[in-house]
């Protein structure tokens, strides 16, 4: 564990990262507020008011998309790159999570020791965030430092050298801290949710892969991976923050235009889900445990698909909405049976998951499992009340500018939106995608998805949790 | 090299002066309640935070985990609101809430539009009041925080590390306790002790509101006077415990077994917080030794030695009384722990036998002010951060903090690593796999 972790009381606690374990000196009344659909996309970003988010798009000649927003508030600039380049481009597990790490371990121009001193020294800081469509990367730097970071971060983007003895001891590192995760009883029930309702297909596995297929990785497979992918005409940038569009045009889009080269095309199957006459039961056995951790889904939706803003209120009641969704009101707050419980769905570039997540004293699975059921029939049978259908819709539309409510959301946010073609008017547009939803809507996304008879359901606990 | 200390020293004092981008304000109504105002117009969200003055350090003896418990039941309604309905009515406005507990204070919030700030106003002003405090919440409330440590501290073995590790570096301070409670404090605590607490602590002349984001100050402070004034200041000052840590004689230690694959070793050293000027050396020092791929021990450890998976270190300078400075490895293999922690020791040794370069005392000031810029980025974290330097005191502390740092010289670095970096100061914590 970092210590940073320790220190930081990151409120935004975000379920889908599943591995990144925080210690914090606090306890929170709760550890979620709302989990909603589109991985942390509708939890951590958001909708600023359109009228404040006046944003230029410039395409380059040689493919690149740049959105560029200026804000002049504070002396920062956050620059994102999103490439689509992830797990469903692998040739094997974990090349996406290490080409994108190994970025920053040496370019042309500077070794590995002197990339990780310039960006202490600068203090700036390069995140990156491999998601199962895309990989992204954050620059955030002040404004005094402008120059070198850019310079920095388009070495490392441009001109990456991949050195064999970094990668040795990056994969070391990895593996390391993978079969850490794997002690980690929420990691092991997601890892083992995806791998049954997926199976082969690249989002049945964790994205930083297997700890015992990492000795198959060569520095060519990562080579190959970023040759093939990592082109400009597919990435697409956002600049935020405190940069005029005339040092926009000279720091940022002309070194990037001079940069040319055509990536491969995405290779996308959709995944092939076999079918389940009746529950598909995993349980592992965990007796050092005092909680059973309880995994239970199916099958998900694409973020294209048209139900995307039906299933998007139905979780909201179902499971997405904090302590007010109907999961958390039963299981916690009126039998106080859990901490933390939600619900959530992963509507990727194809088909994604639909889950419940709980947490519960080991002698109570079985009684938590049958409530989990209860409600998903619930909701298949009735549907949603027109107070519980209003209250969503407020919450969805009315909390749309908390999620991109600071410089370096935006900035994360404005390359996805392009990403899954939502088009340039979708902060505008969200409220109406949100309002025309129905009661019969919900009815009829909750009948198709809800899978109460035949579910999967994993299960990490000790040996008393399951008679 | 003298030449660079005064150009970069030049450049902060030209920088730092310039550091806040929006308009702080206060005023104290007639209660004592402190509203501070941060006026922030680049997105249009609010955050309303109310703080109190109460943390876990404030438990007494046996009801650890009592101010963590009674955050939990702030939700459970008040006399104008009955019922389990706060964070229903902030979500059907567009809103989030939340609340913290730490050692120090305790914090609820919301974050929404500012046309629907007089919400938070009315439910936050009731439940400083009006309170229910009901039986049969209590007992679900009870069992809810009892899930939450068996999920955050029992099954997590690092956690619990951790809480073992600070429970034994104070042997009287009530640092020693952790914010959750013990389990059986958290058992034993009785809704009475609970009403009591509330009555003492939960005071207009306890609290103060950070109220930030789209909003006018003229506009907003009409709406809190309303709602707040009125409630009653403790005719008493909410109990203070006198605390102190006595002496230590030799290095504590604690081995913990558990089902985990990395190996952790923790080094804690108990040192002072701000506004002493030594916890800000502690700060620099920091950031030269464990902050950042460039810092020393991930130098040494990681790439140098390839002994360890990470490395990092972490000093918490705002506490209300002195804390830990924390030292922290995930190492590859149990074997090299001893190794470990005497690379660590040379490594703390260095420093003290000569001071850091000019290089370094520039690196960490950079990230000093680089933070400072970030964190205003998030005007709710801005407020957080703020808040925290109310609690010691005046939200403007924050000046003297930022003009203090920028004057850390290596020579204090070096004083500092010498001052506490003993053997009679130390707490050791080793997770071994089972």
């Amino acid at each position: 564990m970092n210590i940073q972790l320790f220190f930081k009381k990151s409120l935004n606690s975000c379920h889908i990262v599943l591995h990144r374990k925080t210690f914090k000196p606090v306890s929170f009344k709760f550890l979620i507020f709302i989990v909603f659909g589109f991985f942390c996309l509708f939890f951590n970003n958001s909708l600023v008011g359109a009228e404040t988010m006046d944003f230029k798009t410039f395409q380059l000649q040689n493919g690149t998309k740049i959105k560029y927003l200026q804000r002049e508030n504070i002396p920062i600039v956050y620059v994102s790159v999103l490439i689509p380049a992830s797990v469903l481009d692998e040739s094997k597990p974990s090349v996406a999570y290490l080409t994108a790490h190994m970025l920053t371990h040496g370019t042309q121009r500077l070794t590995a020791r002197q990339i990780e001193e310039e960006i202490d020294f600068l203090a700036i800081s390069i995140e990156k965030n491999i998601t199962h469509d895309y990989t992204m990367l954050t620059l955030s730097t002040t404004k005094r430092h402008l120059n070198e970071a850019l310079n920095l971060f388009l070495d490392i983007l441009m001109h990456p050298s991949f050195p064999e003895d970094e990668l040795k001891k990056e994969i070391s590192i990895l593996e390391k801290s993978l079969k850490q995760m794997e002690e980690d009883p929420s990691f092991i029930a997601h890892k083992t949710f995806l791998k049954q309702l997926f199976g082969q297909h690249p989002y049945g596995r964790p994205i930083e892969g297997e700890p015992d297929k990492l000795k198959d990785i060569t520095r060519q497979d990562i080579v190959s991976f970023y040759e093939n992918l990592y082109k400009p005409d597919g990435m697409i940038f956002s600049v935020v923050g405190d940069i005029k569009e005339d040092e926009l045009k000279e720091l940022i889009n002309k070194p990037i235009a001079q940069w040319n080269g055509n990536r491969k095309e995405r290779n996308l199957n959709p995944p092939v889900f076999s079918k389940r006459t009746e529950p598909s039961k995993i349980f592992i056995k965990r007796d050092d445990l005092t909680q059973s951790t309880i995994v239970l889904g199916f099958e998900g939706i694409s973020r294209k698909d048209p139900d995307f803003y039906a299933v998007s209120v139905m979780n909201y009641i179902l499971g997405g909405g904090g302590l007010t969704s109907r999961l958390a009101k039963y299981i916690r707050e009126e039998h106080g049976l859990a901490y933390s419980i939600y619900s959530t769905f992963k509507p990727y570039l194809l088909p994604g998951s639909f889950y419940v997540e709980v947490k519960t004293k080991a002698e109570n699975t079985d009684n938590v499992v049958g409530m989990i059921v209860k409600e998903l029939k619930k909701m298949r049978e009735n549907g949603v009340t027109d107070e519980e259908l209003k209250e969503a819709k407020a919450f969805l539309i009315g909390s749309f500018p908390l999620r991109i409510d600071t410089m370096k959301k935006i900035s994360e946010f404005l390359p996805v939106i392009e990403f899954y073609n939502l088009g340039d008017d979708y902060i505008k547009k969200y409220p109406e995608y949100i309002e025309k939803i129905t009661a019969k809507d919900i009815k009829k996304v909750a009948d198709r998805l809800l899978n109460s008879s035949s579910y999967i359901l994993v299960i990490v606990a000790p040996s008393n949790a399951v008679k | 090299m003298k030449k660079t200390a005064i150009v970069i020293f030049f450049i902060f004092i030209l920088i730092f002066p310039s550091m806040a981008f929006c308009e702080v304000k206060e005023k104290v109504l007639k209660n004592g309640l402190k509203i501070i105002f941060i006026e922030d117009h680049s997105s249009p969200v609010s955050t309303f935070q109310v703080w109190y003055k109460v943390g876990s350090m404030d438990e007494a003896e046996g009801k650890s985990g009592i101010s963590h418990l009674l955050e939990h039941l702030m939700f459970r309604g008040s006399r104008n609101y009955p019922g389990n309905v706060f964070s229903k009515i902030i979500q059907s406005q567009g809103g989030i809430d939340n609340a913290f507990t730490t050692k120090d204070y305790t914090v609820y919030f919301q974050k929404l539009s500012p046309s629907k700030i007089q919400t938070s106003i009315s439910l936050e002003a009731d439940r400083m009041a009006n309170l229910l405090l009901l039986p049969e919440d209590f007992e679900l409330e009870k069992k809810i925080v009892l899930e939450e440590r068996r999920q955050r501290y029992d099954d997590d073995p690092e956690s619990l590390m951790f809480e073992e590790v600070i429970s034994v570096a104070f042997k009287n301070h009530s640092y020693r306790k952790p914010v959750i409670g013990w389990i059986e404090d958290i058992q034993s605590i009785t809704l009475d002790d609970v009403k009591n607490y509330y009555n003492e602590y939960y005071c207009p002349n306890n609290a103060f509101i950070i109220v930030a984001g789209d909003i006018k100050q003229k506009e907003v402070i009409g709406q809190i006077k309303e709602k707040f004034e009125n409630i009653p200041s403790c005719k008493i000052n909410p109990p203070r415990k006198n605390l102190y840590e006595p002496e230590q004689y030799g290095e504590r230690r604690v081995i913990l077994k558990k089902q985990t694959h990395l190996p952790m070793l923790v080094m804690a050293y108990k040192v002072p917080a701000y506004p002493q000027k030594d916890s800000l050396s502690l700060e620099v020092l920091s950031t030269i030794m464990g902050e950042g791929k460039s810092s020393r021990l991930y130098r040494k450890l990681v790439i140098e030695k390839a002994l360890v998976v990470d490395v990092s270190t972490g000093n918490s300078p705002l506490s209300r009384d002195g804390f830990l400075f924390f030292i922290v490895a995930s190492l590859k293999d149990v074997e090299k722990i001893d190794e470990v922690r005497k690379i660590i020791e040379e490594e703390i040794d260095r420093i003290k036998n000569e001071q850091p370069s000019e290089k370094e005392i520039e690196k960490a000031k950079n990230q000093v002010e680089a933070s400072f810029l970030f964190n205003q980025d998030s005007v709710f974290g801005y407020a957080l951060y703020l808040g925290r330097f109310e609690i010691l005191g005046d939200w403007k502390m924050i000046d003297r903090y930022r003009e203090e740092i920028i004057k850390v010289q290596s020579e204090d670095v070096q004083n500092v690593t010498k001052k506490y970096f003993n053997f009679n100061n130390l707490s050791i914590g080793v997770l071994l796999p089972r």
